[in-house]
């Protein structure tokens, strides 16, 4: 028999996650793939992670205290991205040992034609040339503006590392560019 | 013609420096360096342009299908998030906090000692529904987890059979009490 009460099976539940996860979404998701893209240089591929991510957030909602939430999403995107680049370079070392022939080089990127500039062109060059963390530093600071206490829990650093860390990985940047940095 | 190479003590302080992190003693250093060498001047006006351009490196927005195809997996995926750890100790909980719902909303019937002196408002009674709910979520997530688990059904089938009643009484409430 029905009742004026109209509650559904965990439908309170159900509803306040489903809103809280549809708020995150809107909040993040020009982050991740933002992150994405700068790392991986391809629209396609970053999209397909920030989407993988998004679910995986679903899945781990329960679990993240909210000031945990962005922090959390990042590192997954980050460890994401470079499991897609160490699976590239392994495809693309296994083309060029059966095949034959140098592995392909990505010559040009979204991100190199975002750059209006050559130095722009350059510059996003030599930041795909970096190492690691220090290109997820550069990104992350730089491009996607977080602080350094957010970088440190992304990647595990401490706040005196992310500074450290970071003016090595600008130090790195100016060097590999030299005099295209001359007026 | 060769580069004259600038001291490493100071090449590797030139981003600090920008970002004003150096120590009194440091910067004050570097800053007597920076005024009568050239080499170090040019080096802290390229470190200068190379922070303009990676701050007009352009933080991208995300497509409009990304959201659409996450609400849709989503959506289509899963009931409920999976908990944060599917063990054993989220039944107990789960069922322990459905007991407690119980027997707020039932407490006149199953507790002993007869009639309370106080009935529960209709929005207490709301509440306790709406938490009841909330507990047989984690419930029957849980039961679901242990049968899965378990490798069948039959553990699932236990946890719903015994809680069939009070998911009667979650959604026949107010006639039943």
């Amino acid at each position: 028999m029905t009742t004026g009460c109209n509650l559904s099976f965990a439908g309170p539940y159900d509803g306040v996650m489903k809103r809280r996860f549809r708020r995150l979404v809107k909040e993040h998701q020009g982050q991740l793939f933002s992150l994405a893209y700068h790392l991986l240089g391809n629209s396609a591929e970053a999209e397909d992670v920030a989407q993988d991510v998004l679910v995986k957030l679903w899945q781990h909602l329960a679990g993240l205290e909210a000031e945990r939430v962005k922090p959390w999403l990042l590192r997954v995107t980050r460890n994401a991205c470079l499991d897609l680049l160490r699976r590239r370079r392994y495809s693309q070392a296994y083309v060029a040992e059966t095949v034959g022939g140098e592995p392909l080089a990505v010559t040009e990127t979204p991100l190199d034609r975002l750059s209006s500039s050559d130095l722009g062109q350059r510059l996003a060059q030599a930041i795909r040339e970096l190492d690691e963390p220090f290109r997820s530093l550069v990104v992350l600071r730089d491009v996607e503006e977080l602080n350094y206490q957010e970088i440190g829990q992304t990647l595990d650093l401490s706040d005196s590392q992310v500074k450290v860390y970071l003016h090595r990985a600008r130090r790195k940047l100016r060097k590999r560019l030299g005099s295209e940095l001359d007026d | 013609m060769t580069d004259k190479q600038l001291p490493t003590w100071f090449d590797e302080r030139i981003e600090a420096w920008l970002d004003d992190e150096l120590s009194g003693s440091e910067a004050a250093l570097f800053e007597a360096r920076l005024a009568t060498d050239p080499l170090l001047e040019r080096e802290v006006e390229r470190a200068t342009r190379l922070g303009a351009q990676l701050q007009d490196l352009p933080a991208l927005q995300a497509p409009s299908s990304l959201s659409r195809n996450v609400m849709e997996i989503t959506g289509n995926t899963f009931a409920l998030p999976k908990l944060a750890f599917p063990t054993w100790g989220w039944s107990l909980g789960g069922a322990c906090a459905a007991a407690l719902a119980l027997m707020v909303t039932l407490g006149p019937g199953v507790l002993p000692g007869g009639e309370p002196e106080l009935q529960p408002t209709a929005q207490e009674l709301a509440k306790a529904r709406a938490d009841l709910a909330l507990a047989l979520g984690y419930v029957d997530q849980a039961g679901d987890m242990a049968a899965r688990q378990l490798g069948g059904q039959a553990g699932a089938l236990t946890v719903r059979g015994l809680l069939e009643p009070a998911r009667r009484l979650n959604s026949d409430g107010a006639d039943t009490i």
